[in-house]
């Protein structure tokens, strides 16, 4: 009956149109009539008829909508227009699909060993030597430019640089915006990011003095809670791998179990402060 | 209505004028949506969003209310309507039709879905308790606005009470047919015939309403 558009109109096609602008079809007939409507000029008719009967029924004894409604609608779509065209900017510096295809380089046991033990002596120290022998080990175990060790501090919505190593070591103590930055996407997608040539998306970056060509960024949890983020940057053509991101993943891990356990000794009334 | 399947997709079909408060006909003059503020709207530009919201918010919201009688859940249904129309488009095809029917049926149809998962609810919580039909088309009748009930009040009892249960309450045709006890084919045809009637006795109100006295 509603497979093949119609000749002309009938009493069939007059009552299902009816039916379908009223709602009175049960769901699956109603896609079916709809892909009809397509190649049926006769029943895209009906309808167009019997709608303009209910719009007319509708206005005649609808409610006034709320003027509230028309200001919290376009700031919704204000707002979900400015995060659509945010992600699309970040999404053009992220290449974290990349990472699995890359080949890896070999892995430096020994290394990785001497700088977790080093890592380990500090584990009950204090959390400024702990950060700053992190990013050492992650400049050294990834062959990176610059690591760096970026704190969420959420009252100031920034990220600080509270440890660097590498080329960049003198910008410690700089900060980027908690929502416009790689370590604020990093922590947005909850999961290891890596970004090609930032600068292009997040703009301060082009008056680093070493250009950022990649940046890997870790998020690290402390509990369930952000304590910020753990990377690595590139300032010429190395390019980080698997290897890379298991390296600092480990580090990361630690370093948000070590921290747990030194806020919670502090925590304790015999901790001495200082 | 004649048929011509090369028309212009985004001209609506205009709505008729008649004697109703200065507000509400405000609301039921649809300009034309012309291809340009339909291609701006299709790439996010927020005028062209905010043209058509002041164009169909308040036929797509009384849509809404009409069923729910509610109106929260009414201006939900509105912002989600739109939102998704913004976000693809592409859901509105103009080759099935004008966007003014196409917000009108979505409208009707999104409200009819959120009051069934309502009575659902309530199902799901309570003993079912049979109903005479036509007390339960007599309580939706007193929802009804008086300009409506004006106009039904006209038309047969039976097919009265058949279009309430299909307008008011939502039920489904077959779901007429059981509470009526008449086969579905009776349901179909009252239905129409009711829409008919409302729209033969709208044509004559805008006929007099415009001085001319014609009367279809």
């Amino acid at each position: 009956m509603f497979d093949k558009p119609h000749l002309a109109s009938t009493d069939e096609t007059a009552e299902h149109a009816a039916l379908y602008c009223l709602g009175n079809l049960p769901p699956e007939d109603r896609e079916n009539y709809e892909e009809h409507l397509s190649s049926c000029p006769v029943c895209r008719s009906e309808v167009e008829k019997y709608a303009a009967v209910i719009a007319d029924l509708a206005i005649a004894g609808g409610g006034d909508l709320p003027s509230e409604a028309r200001a919290a609608f376009l700031t919704r779509v204000h707002n979900e227009k400015a995060s659509r065209e945010r992600w699309a900017k970040i999404n053009s510096v992220l290449i974290t699909a990349q990472l699995p295809a890359r080949p890896t380089r070999k892995k430096n046991h020994e290394q990785v060993s001497a700088a977790l033990d080093e890592l380990a002596t500090k584990l009950s120290g204090i959390e400024e030597e702990l950060l700053a022998v992190l990013v050492r080990a992650a400049l050294e175990l990834c062959d990176a430019g610059t690591a760096g060790f970026s704190v969420l501090y959420e009252d100031e919505k920034v990220f600080r640089w509270d440890a660097l190593a590498g080329a960049l070591a003198g910008a410690k103590g700089g900060t980027t915006p908690s929502t416009w930055s790689p370590c604020g996407t990093t922590l947005d997608l909850g999961a290891p990011q890596l970004f090609s040539l930032p600068s292009r998306c997040f703009e301060y970056f082009s008056t680093s003095p070493h250009q950022i060509v990649e940046g890997l960024v870790v998020p690290v949890y402390v509990g369930d809670k952000p304590l910020g983020t753990l990377w690595v940057a590139s300032h010429d053509d190395r390019k980080f791998d698997k290897e890379d991101l298991q390296v600092l993943q480990r580090l990361a891990s630690l370093c948000g179990s070590a921290v747990s356990r030194m806020r919670e000794w502090q925590g304790r009334p015999d901790a001495e402060v200082g | 209505m004649s048929t011509n399947p090369s028309r212009d997709p985004f001209r609506d079909g205009e709505l008729p004028q008649h004697d109703l408060p200065q507000h509400q006909q405000a609301a039921r003059n649809f300009p034309a949506v012309d291809s340009d503020l339909w291609r701006r709207f299709k790439l996010g530009d927020e005028q062209a969003i905010a043209d058509l919201y002041d164009r169909y918010s308040q036929l797509i919201y009384s849509v809404a209310y009409q069923v729910l009688r509610d109106p929260g859940t009414s201006e939900d249904v509105l912002q989600e309507i739109f939102l998704q129309l913004w976000q693809v488009p592409d859901r509105f095809d103009p080759a099935k039709g004008s966007l003014v029917t196409w917000l009108t049926v979505v409208s009707r149809h999104r409200a009819i879905d959120r009051l069934r998962q309502r009575k659902a609810e309530i199902d799901v919580d309570s003993a079912i308790i049979p109903i005479d039909a036509t007390q339960l088309a007599d309580a939706a009748f007193k929802q009804i606005n008086d300009k409506i009930s004006v106009i039904l009040e006209q038309t047969p009892k039976k097919v009265r009470v058949t279009f309430e249960l299909a307008y008011i309450e939502g039920l489904t045709h077959s779901e007429i047919s059981k509470r009526l006890g008449v086969p579905l084919g009776t349901t179909k045809s009252r239905i129409r015939q009711a829409l008919e009637f409302i729209r033969m006795k709208l044509d004559c109100n805008r006929a007099n309403a415009n001085g001319n006295g014609h009367v279809r």
